[in-house]
């Protein structure tokens, strides 16, 4: 398994539990555990650590390890360049701890130029996949 | 493909059945409070039930093995994950929709996510070691 993959599968199950953690912590709130003004913040931050964080990271991770590798390709990078996609997948898992922190103080601007960010990362990680999705033999 | 994985797999269909029914369910119900708690059930059936549920299962199959007596894991932390899992989104989907009644409700939804997320928990510790070169 490439590094790429490696670090996107491993930080998608970091996004896992922290999602899972915040699905309970929005239960609470439901349970009149925790005050009401927290509902908002909580439930964003679990629908984008469940929707981003694991379920988009895990693809773009195992599509990056199991899509086919280039025949013709340098020893070093059978699955061509590997750098661009690293640096999609940081700037996701940064993006996405910027999104949690505007959330929770609610500050829209900051929130709307890290989704920027996490589209930017998307860009860069499928510019990387996309020249995988070939025939055999290529 | 190993047992664990058949029952990951075989249960993620079920749910994938029940997520749609649930959500056929909740168009064929007037709207209000129910409808709604259908809809946000059928939503973690298939988001948890189905997708989650599938993806570890495959991942149990495919991720590479470790040397040794357990290639993929102990047996008995899957078969953990597999119940808390699945307790979890049933209690779930049982608790949605008549929690619109008020009274102790609420709390399973708590026991639903605590469930699940000891279920997220102990998935990353099954697969931690094979996420490797």
């Amino acid at each position: 398994m490439p590094f790429g993959a490696r670090l996107a599968i491993r930080l998608a199950l970091a996004w896992l539990v922290a999602g899972a953690t915040a699905g309970v912590a929005v239960s609470l709130v439901r349970a009149e555990a925790l005050p009401p003004w927290t509902a908002g913040p909580l439930y964003r931050g679990h629908v984008a650590s469940m929707l981003f964080g694991w379920f988009t990271q895990l693809v773009l991770g195992v599509a990056f390890w199991m899509l086919p590798k280039f025949a013709r390709h340098d020893p070093r990078w059978p699955r061509g360049d590997e750098r661009p996609f690293v640096a999609g997948v940081v700037v996701m898992n940064v993006a996405l701890l910027c999104t949690m922190g505007a959330a929770a103080v609610d500050a829209s601007q900051t929130s709307r130029v890290a989704f920027a960010a996490v589209a930017v990362s998307a860009a860069l990680c499928a510019s990387r996949l996309w020249p995988r999705i070939k025939a055999f033999g290529v | 493909m190993p047992l664990l994985t058949r029952l990951f797999v075989k249960l993620a269909l079920l749910w994938l059945v029940v997520a749609m029914a649930a959500q056929a369910a909740a168009a064929w119900t007037p709207p209000g409070a129910t409808t709604r708690g259908l809809q946000v059930a059928a939503f973690h059936a298939l988001a948890v039930g189905w997708l989650t549920q599938m993806v570890f299962g495959v991942a149990i199959w495919m991720f590479p093995k470790r040397k040794g007596d357990a290639p993929r894991g102990s047996d008995l932390l899957g078969r953990w994950v597999l119940l808390l899992l699945n307790v979890g989104v049933a209690l779930r989907l049982a608790a949605e929709p008549v929690s619109t009644r008020g009274g102790g409700w609420a709390w399973a939804f708590v026991a639903a996510g605590v469930a699940q997320l000891g279920a997220a928990i102990g998935f990353a510790l099954l697969v931690r070691g094979r996420i490797r070169g």
